[in-house]
């Protein structure tokens, strides 16, 4: 006994015994493969399964109503193997399709048989010939490593989206066999077919154990399966719209950027991230490239997202291809203009320029910045800074540019006077432009009597970001101090000093210049070297003094007492008793 | 030596090929099955499925055309004849299959006389 299936050939219906039917279909999809749609695949097929339909008729003739594996050889024969059909028909073209589809030939698919995601790995796997749980874990250890060593997998996954994208599902058993890259053949279509079959079987019968049983835990097991499966499909869709949400928001925000660029009134751009290019369509390239490179990825996951959701896993192809195109040349194009801008800070040169204070007729310099801080900092125009109250930032107007990038320190002069000295830096394409760029700048200070002030910017003219800075340097000679005002918060950095004191507590107070460094004349509970040889470390908070000087050692606590050292002997008092004095002939004397 | 025999046999028959099937139309309006039963006999095609390949791309280039038939043993069937452009594709492979049979009778017969 046989089952049979009913087929459609050549618009004639026909009942053949399953095992035929396999065999029959095999072989036309092995003639299929054999032509492209250009040599007119689909009539040549028309004409084939007409003229099979027509010789199956003849042999049921009236009597016999299926068709057997027997009729199906003998109409394959007389037909003629694949090979045998192309090779006697294809003398007109040089380059057979019969060697298009040659064996061997290897496509790259998603494996629909063996998947988690979207069977990439597995058509992957399929196409060099490697275990298919290798290239899964070789491929999550490589994302989880760049997530965690050089901050982010985003570059992965992505790829893996687009992959899922771009590749063909492969669908039909040819297909299958040019994933792995076996030979086109009748008997390997049936081989795998049979492979196919097995699987299915092997569901079937899973499926069917789990209902023979009929049991409640069955039922159970069964319904949490269900349930679960339900879960992710859910899942699968909250996931789905949230890559559209995110894809079309920053989609968006791209918009907006080209909007932006282009200059709409109401969308303010930023004139000085021009600065930093070469010339205006420089700018909106380079712009325009960094939208497809960052949008392109957004736009689509939001395209995953979509198919996701509406289960339409198709795919065109096209769009794939169109986006990674587009992507690549956005990557392309940045990486050009980011080494040609880079280009332009190879190098980096100093200007120096020394004042002297010669009028100074105190030796106790005031440093202060300019005062009306908000005046200068508002309406000059759009500006890039980190936060609003930072002093660093640029801001451009009318071809000036003012930057904030200001820094003061106070350092031991070699002469016997005041001076300042302006350390203008700058960045280059060559040392002479470097130059160039840093002679382009223009910072200005005021010397009044025994008042320094400094401006809070510098500007240039040339208006070109390259790195320009401005370190101003006061030197201070030996025996003088300066009293460095609290408005140059934020503009000194580490200045050196004899009690490691931090730069924001060294505001507000007078420092003299000592041979080791700054020193603190007016700091509570500071070591303070008053000079001459004399040291004062005054605790600050309960009296307790230390003092050295040409009177000795002295060491006084918050009640009076107190411990001395002198050419006379020791000294100790304790809180409330007399001294008690230590000479040097073995001699106490209270 | 036997697979290459075969292959100099199947590149001679193949030459030859569209040459007969044209000539065959030449004579009368024709079914595939029909054409296939008189190279049979001549032994010039094997197997039946190469031929609809053939008729195919001879229609594709303006040779042949067909019209359809209805059978009582089947499928609708396609009758092919000659185009005038067939015609005279023929009267040119006529010429050269005559010259060619001239020349290769020339060459094997010298061949055979030293």
């Amino acid at each position: 006994m046989n089952k049979t299936v009913t087929v459609n050939i050549g618009g004639i219906v026909f009942h053949i015994d399953e095992n035929a039917y396999e065999k029959f279909r095999a072989y036309l999809e092995s003639i299929r493969s054999h032509f492209t749609a250009a040599e007119g695949r689909d009539e040549i097929m028309q004409d084939i399964e007409s003229r099979i339909a027509e010789m199956f008729q003849e042999k049921l003739g009236d009597t016999r109503q299926v068709i057997t594996l027997d009729d199906v050889e003998q109409v394959t024969s007389q037909m003629g193997k694949p090979e045998q059909i192309t090779e006697e028909s294809d003398f007109l073209n040089a380059d057979t399709p019969y060697q298009q589809s040659a064996p061997g030939v290897k496509k790259l698919f998603r494996n629909p048989d063996d998947k988690i995601l979207g069977g990439v790995a597995s058509g992957v796997a399929a196409y060099y010939d490697y275990d298919v749980s290798w290239v899964r874990i070789a491929y999550a250890l490589i994302t989880l490593f760049f997530m965690a060593f050089v901050g982010s997998g985003f570059f992965f996954i992505m790829l893996y989206i687009i992959l899922w994208i771009v590749l063909p599902e492969a669908k039909t058993t040819i297909d299958k066999l040019q994933m792995r890259g076996e030979p086109i053949t009748v008997s390997n279509i049936e081989k795998n077919r049979k492979e196919e079959k097995v699987y299915e079987k092997a569901f079937a019968e899973d499926a069917k154990s789990v209902k023979k049983k009929g049991t409640a835990m069955g039922r159970i097991f069964e319904g949490i399966g269900k349930a679960i499966k339900i879960i992710f499909l859910i899942l699968g869709k909250l996931v789905a719209v949230f890559f559209i949400f995110i894809g079309l928001v920053v989609a968006f925000a791209m918009l907006m950027g080209i909007l932006a660029l282009i200059g709409i009134p109401g969308t303010q751009y930023p004139e000085v991230w021009r600065l930093v290019f070469d010339s205006s369509q420089q700018f909106f390239v380079a712009s325009f490239a960094a939208l497809l490179l960052i949008g392109i990825p957004f736009l689509m996951l939001a395209y995953a997202g979509v198919r996701i959701l509406f289960d339409y896993h198709k795919g065109q192809r096209i769009i794939g291809f169109t986006a990674m195109g587009l992507w690549l040349v956005g990557l392309g194009v940045s990486l050009f203009i980011g080494m040609r801008v880079l280009s332009n800070f190879s190098e980096k040169d100093q200007v120096r320029t020394t004042y002297t204070m010669e009028e100074m007729k105190s030796n106790k310099l005031i440093v202060e910045m300019h005062h009306d801080k908000n005046k200068e900092k508002n309406y000059f125009g759009p500006r890039i800074g980190f936060d609003l109250e930072d002093d660093f930032y640029l801001e451009a107007s009318d071809g000036i540019v003012r930057s904030g990038n200001v820094k003061v320190d106070f350092v031991k002069s070699e002469s016997d006077s005041f001076e300042v000295v302006q350390l203008l830096y700058a960045r280059g394409k060559t040392r002479k432009d470097a130059v160039d760029n840093a002679s382009g700048i223009s910072y200005k200070f005021a010397h009044k009597d025994s008042v320094l002030t400094l401006d809070r910017f510098f500007t240039f003219t040339d208006p070109k970001y390259r790195s320009q800075k401005v370190q101003v340097l006061i030197k201070i000679p030996v025996g003088s101090s300066v009293y460095m005002d609290p408005s140059l918060k934020r503009f000194i950095y580490d200045i050196d000093n004899v009690q490691n004191v931090l730069d924001n507590d060294m505001l507000g107070k007078t420092w003299i210049m000592t041979k080791k460094g700054l020193s603190c004349m007016d700091c509570d509970g500071t070591e303070r070297v008053v000079g001459g040889g004399k040291i004062h470390i005054d605790t600050g908070e309960d009296g307790t003094e230390i003092r050295i000087d040409k009177k000795g050692l002295r060491i006084t606590g918050p009640d009076g007492e107190k411990v001395r050292i002198d050419s006379s002997g020791v000294i100790i008092k304790r809180k409330g008793e007399k001294e008690y004095r230590i000479t040097g002939d073995n001699e106490v004397r209270i | 030596m036997g697979s290459n025999l075969e292959n100099t046999q199947a590149q001679m028959r193949k030459g030859v090929l569209e040459f007969c099937i044209l000539s065959i139309l030449a004579q009368e309006e024709v079914y595939p099955s029909d054409i296939i039963s008189r190279m049979k006999e001549s032994k010039l095609i094997v197997v039946e499925g190469t031929l609809y390949p053939l008729l195919t791309r001879l229609k594709n280039a303006g040779l042949l055309q067909y019209r359809w038939e209805e059978s009582k043993s089947g499928p609708p069937r396609k009758y092919y004849s000659l185009t005038p452009l067939g015609d005279k594709f023929l009267d040119e492979l006529r010429i050269t299959w005559n010259e060619l049979v001239e020349a290769v009778n020339l060459t094997t017969q010298k061949k055979s006389e030293s």
